[in-house]
């Protein structure tokens, strides 16, 4: 669909690659899609802002915790992930030193139905300015899949110049899902431009400490 | 309001009465309007924005992407005046002080709320935030209906209306831009919020307003929040719309979601066989068939108002009205006729409402096809050049 070049693209995410097991820095790198606008106004278009869910997880790393009733604080327990119950909630006693601090430790958080309609008076606003406030969890859901659904989202927003950036992998994945993650943001992304293609001027590609690659 | 409840049944009824010969495309319940007229705000690239009215005047209010509010005669498509003052991008108008039917309201990217009095174009209140701030969504209401309740970079700012001191700031519950702030509809003393951060925030407003005990409830959208509305027969539910235009249903008293069309757009547009939807303007309401629709767009200007059907798991069905030919480029609001003064219409065709585009266009539209209305809309296309003239000829009599 798109006049995203496959080829371009792939030799593109090769180079990057390859250029990163080159000069070999202490941590994961992360792959960055970079684009720059044109013939787009941010005073009157629309915004240009959300969350897209990525086919293949660009931050496997990220910490997630369960803040869970008694039937997903079992089944956290079973795969490993990190929970609080409502005890330990209470214990902190809106305390926002104690929220400040449990906000730090994890990049996002989930929560059983009964539990996220109490957090604002368990908690007080702290996951709220922290940009962390739980995603709900139901008991039809697998809590396994929705902590990968939650470390595949990624955020993109166009603020006042004409360029962005969102995350769509890291050096450590194969070059296939790199090259799945980028053409499905790009597409994503361009059908919520209203003159599509004619909106973007250019397209990079670029690893955290790595050099950009031009790839439109 | 009689009467826009009879426009509203005319169109979304089957049973429409004398022309009813639509021009069925998508499906034979669906509705193509004419337009009454087109009328041209500008003659530079700017935008219309949004158009405000209320039942108790007859004047149409349209805010432009120059940072001014033109007013025009929803009748007649007159220019009547213009409200400068300004300095930035104007984010929402409306006639919200009840007590005050010529009072236009208005916030800005320049900090400000501002009121003008639609009879003389002048503004009469000034309200500042400090001026690092942007308000981008304001409403007026609260236990005493003296609040304004402006939202911002991060920030519900609160007004006391009688003393245009700010009498509090919610700075805690919101990480990123407000885009909107509502009183809910039954309880003044309730607001709801939304914001880039994606959350839909519920606040008590009763007493001294603070971040630690008002915050009553979170429904968290996932992503950056556009706009939201209350429906439902106690106003209980919300529809919202993203700026990666998806449409959820909220039960805001429970604070849960009840529907979630993931990819809304795909499911508009396979309801009909013109163009893809690419954005969603915004959802109509109507209290007395407690019907719900969202208005969906096509790049090229073309909307459709697509009924939803909120028993979970929620469908989207096919259009059942159309405006085709009347804008150019993206749409950015509609006014349904419920919301503007009726009486004063000389021709007694039912007006289904208005809708205003980057094209600058302002566009009035028809309830019923009627094949005279679309020969007369192409003479009103001149009422720009010689508005007094076209005047004339409506009032006198032959």
């Amino acid at each position: 669909m798109s006049k995203l070049q496959s080829d371009v693209l792939r030799e593109a995410i090769t180079q990057l690659t390859n250029d990163s097991r080159e000069k070999k820095r202490n941590f994961m790198e992360t792959i960055e899609l970079q684009i720059g606008l044109k013939n787009y106004d941010p005073q009157k278009d629309k915004r240009f802002s959300g969350s897209v869910k990525l086919p293949h997880i660009p931050r496997p790393k990220m910490k997630v915790c369960m803040l869970g009733d008694a039937q997903h604080v079992e089944v956290a327990e079973k795969i490993g992930l990190d929970w609080m119950d409502v005890e330990a909630l209470k214990k902190m006693n809106k305390n926002k030193k104690l929220v400040k601090k449990l906000a730090k430790k994890y990049h996002a958080f989930l929560a059983s139905e009964a539990i996220i309609k109490q957090i604002p008076r368990l908690l007080g606003p702290g996951l709220n300015k922290a940009g962390k406030f739980p995603t709900l969890v139901t008991h039809q859901e697998s809590l396994e899949s929705k902590v990968n659904e939650t470390k595949a989202m990624v955020k993109f927003q166009l603020k006042k110049v004409l360029c962005m950036g969102i995350a769509v992998g890291n050096c450590g994945m194969e070059e296939k899902q790199i090259f799945q993650n980028v053409q499905l943001s790009v597409n994503f992304l361009v059908s919520l431009l209203k003159k599509n293609w004619q909106n973007v001027r250019c397209l990079y590609l670029k690893s955290t400490m790595g050099k950009p690659y031009r790839v439109f | 309001m009689e009467i826009a409840a009879e426009v509203e049944m005319d169109i979304f009824d089957g049973t429409a009465a004398a022309s009813s010969s639509s021009f069925s495309a998508a499906s034979t319940s669906s509705k193509r309007l004419a337009i009454k007229n087109t009328i041209q705000t500008n003659f530079h690239e700017d935008y219309v924005f949004q158009i405000a009215s209320s039942p108790e005047i007859s004047t149409l209010a349209v805010s432009l992407s120059s940072n001014t509010i033109k007013l025009y005669s929803p009748a007649t498509g007159q220019f009547i005046g213009e409200c400068k003052g300004h300095i930035s991008t104007i984010h929402e108008i409306s006639f919200g002080v009840p007590s005050s039917p010529h009072l236009l309201c208005s916030c800005s990217s320049d900090a400000t709320v501002r009121m003008w009095d639609t009879r003389t174009f002048k503004q009469v209140s000034l309200i500042k935030a400090a001026s690092y701030q942007e308000i981008f969504s304001f409403c007026v209401g609260g236990s005493s209906t003296n609040l304004l309740a402006g939202g911002g970079k991060s920030q519900i700012l609160f007004w006391d209306l009688r003393s245009s001191k700010q009498v509090a700031c919610l700075e805690e519950s919101h990480m990123d831009d407000v885009t909107q702030v509502r009183f809910t509809p039954n309880q003044q003393n309730k607001l709801v919020s939304s914001s880039v951060d994606g959350l839909l925030c519920l606040f008590d407003t009763v007493g001294h307003i603070d971040d630690d005990n008002h915050l009553e409830s979170v429904m968290n959208v996932g992503t950056s929040v556009g706009k939201f509305g209350f429906f439902g027969e106690k106003n209980q539910k919300l529809w919202c719309l993203t700026h990666i235009e998806t449409l959820s249903i909220w039960d805001w008293r429970d604070g849960r979601r009840d529907i979630n069309f993931e990819d809304t757009r795909t499911l508009a547009s396979d309801q009909w066989n013109l163009d893809h939807i690419d954005y969603f303007v915004d959802c109509y309401y109507s209290e007395t068939k407690d019907r719900l629709w969202v208005i969906g767009g096509t790049g090229a200007g073309t909307l459709g108002y697509f009924p939803i059907n909120c028993t979970v798991p929620g469908v989207i069905g096919s259009p059942e009205a159309i405006l085709e030919g009347g804008h150019t480029g993206v749409v950015r609001t509609v006014l349904p006729v419920s919301m503007t003064h009726q009486g004063i219409l000389t021709e007694k065709k039912g007006v289904f409402g208005w809708t205003g585009g980057e094209d600058g266009r302002l566009c009035c539209w028809l309830s019923d096809e009627n094949l005279a209305a679309n020969k007369s809309w192409v003479s009103s296309t001149f009422v720009m050049k010689s508005p007094r003239v076209r005047g004339k000829n409506r009032h006198l009599p032959y």
